[in-house]
């Protein structure tokens, strides 16, 4: 699979209509989530109103449990759980780019390499996240890392097999023969080709990633109150669920949203981009 | 094949021992003495301290100290927790049968509904259904279960009545009970399932729909649904099977979010409950279960795909 050149791509982007509309609406949720800190809202920690209020003029959402505003939380806890969910994908790429293409030049490594991404793809994500939370302690960062580790191998399984088709390839090998350096082939012949697959499940991954970490956090394994997260917002609002659903609803329903949003996008772009399927 | 088996089953091993490592090395990691854990926040004095340390084996290097444990699992020696004071294979036989049921029953529902799903849309491909569908498997990978699980105890335990919030009601009590505290917590692991198997087995009910011998079996005047259910569903299955060994693994990881919700008894919530009270024996032991049972798992579901395509066999 090619990437094809960069024009065509975003005119194909923006003939899917569909596509065009969620990757509208998910760059509107990225944005106002950056701007939250110059909108009129509560502060996520102010103790502002009385708890377990219903959606009403004062607060679009609603109250939770101690009298804190759900939107303003919402839209905070989005912005974590965003931040994490591009750190964890980000992360993914680079080292499973790193690790795959190290895998597919050296047959030495190779079987090191793909060996531990073999256990830890098999290995579910919220007990490798358990697990370390349980010696070095809950937090950001053990999330983080946690979840990088689920994502670096799977992109390693994916830029291995990918690399070693490419680096067979005719056009490759003619560029060694003229006697281009290294660097150059790797740059703008090998890594565009080996690097596609992770490309285009790179919406989804995201996606992944955002439930993975509302879940750990609702778990208690994730980010530590009082930081909002969808995930903790849910958790809290279990025990007085007879008296005010609205703190399970509003996170769960934007959470959904969101991951939706990231689905159907990255759907349309391997269509787009893989037309074979 | 044989080959294949011993090779695949090589590889299991090296996972699996590196899964010991793993889980062993969460002891070394873990600060705080495990002799203190087990001694309890009263204290002791420092002799009993080391005399406890001594006795628990901690003053040995680590190899032998994971040579010990790892001898011991092999005997059956699992360790006593440090929460409850029981031996761990004896918290996990209570509870090993709750986790496997929830996910039976789970995997029961999500099969069902997504051969029904994946064979209705690949026959109808490009309908209002088929787009309904493709939309519900969307919605499926998207919406987080523990959301699912309490939203469904908001409608059907709170506002309705109809099942209970959370606990687990034993078979000895009646089947009928024992479902109803089951049923809530199973639909509620059910959506990445059946949303992943529906859309793998779709697209292979597509290609297969394509094949001569569909066209001839209708041809030769068989119904419609036999033709769907005997024929084009047994090998639209096959790749579907790789995909279903997959997600059973991650069912095990989403079975401790779900047990949490529902106050389920079960192998998740005894990990759950082992990370938060710094349970080190069964925090080991746990992922040591689920990582082993999901590289089998997976192992198992090669072996089938291996067994009825014959050409994996040979790569």
């Amino acid at each position: 699979m090619q990437m094809g050149c960069d024009t065509q791509l975003f005119k194909k982007i923006l003939a899917d209509r569909l596509l065009f509309f969620c990757l509208v609406c998910f760059l509107l949720f990225v944005f106002f989530m950056l701007i939250a800190d110059y909108l009129p809202l509560y502060s996520p920690d102010e103790l502002a109103l009385s708890p377990l209020q219903p959606p009403n003029w004062g607060s679009i959402f609603g109250t939770d449990r101690i009298g804190r505003d759900l939107f303003s939380r919402v839209v905070y806890g989005g912005r974590i759980s965003l931040l994490i969910g591009f750190s964890v994908v980000s992360i993914g790429v680079l080292f499973g780019v790193i690790s795959g293409i190290t895998a597919a030049r050296s047959k030495l490594l190779r079987n090191i390499i793909m060996g531990s991404a073999d256990f830890l793809w098999a290995f579910p994500s919220v007990l490798l996240a358990i697990a370390l939370a349980a010696a070095f302690g809950p937090g950001v960062n053990i999330l983080i890392i946690a979840l990088s580790i689920a994502q670096i191998s799977v992109n390693t399984r994916l830029v291995f097999g990918q690399a070693l088709v490419v680096k067979e390839l005719p056009y490759i090998k003619a560029a060694e023969a003229i006697g281009a350096n290294d660097c150059r082939i790797i740059m703008k012949h090998f890594l565009p080709n080996v690097i596609s697959p992770v490309i285009v499940e790179l919406p989804i991954r995201l996606g992944t990633a955002i439930i993975t970490e509302a879940g750990l956090s609702f778990l208690g394994v994730g980010v530590k109150p009082p930081t909002p997260s969808w995930g903790l917002i849910m958790s809290a609002s279990f025990k007085t669920l007879h008296i005010s659903p609205w703190p399970l609803i509003f996170p769960g329903i934007t959470l959904f949203i969101v991951v939706f949003l990231l689905n159907i996008i990255g759907d349309r772009l391997n269509n787009i981009l893989n037309p074979k399927r | 094949m044989i080959s294949y088996i011993i090779r695949r089953f090589m590889r299991i091993i090296i996972i699996v021992f590196c899964i010991t490592v793993f889980s062993f090395i969460l002891t070394v990691v873990i600060p705080g003495s495990a002799a203190l854990a087990l001694i309890g926040p009263e204290g002791a004095s420092e002799e009993y301290i080391q005399y406890m340390e001594h006795k628990l084996g901690v003053d040995q290097p680590i190899y032998i100290r994971y040579y010990n444990w790892a001898s011991g699992i092999i005997t059956g020696e699992l360790g006593i927790s440090s929460r409850t004071r029981q031996p761990v294979a004896l918290m996990l036989w209570q509870r090993l049968p709750i986790t496997l049921e929830l996910i039976i029953i789970s995997i029961v529902i999500s099969v069902i509904a997504s051969f029904f799903s994946a064979l209705m849309s690949g026959r109808y491909f490009g309908s209002w259904f088929d787009n309904l569908i493709l939309f519900f498997t969307t919605i499926g990978i998207s919406i987080p279960r523990f959301w699912v699980g309490m939203m469904l105890v908001l409608v059907f335990s709170i506002k309705f009545n109809i099942f209970p919030s959370g606990g687990y009601i034993s078979i000895n009590n009646g089947i009928g009970k024992n479902l109803s505290s089951m049923i809530l917590p199973a639909i509620a692991l059910s959506p990445i399932i059946y949303a992943s198997l529906t859309r793998q087995l779709r697209s292979s009910v597509i290609e297969q729909l394509k094949e001569d011998y569909v066209r001839t079996a209708r041809s030769k005047g068989a119904e419609e649904s036999a033709v769907l259910y005997k024929h084009v569903l047994r090998n639209a299955l096959i790749p579907s099977i790789s995909i279903l060994g997959l997600t059973t693994g991650r069912l095990v990881g989403g079975s401790v979010i779900i047990e949490k919700v529902f106050s389920l008894p079960g192998v998740g919530n005894l990990i759950m409950d082992g990370f938060l009270f710094r349970d080190t024996a069964v925090v080991q032991i746990g992922l040591l279960i689920v990582g082993t049972s999901v590289c089998f798992m997976n192992f198992a579901a090669d072996l089938l795909y291996a067994f009825v395509d014959p050409r994996i066999r040979y790569e």
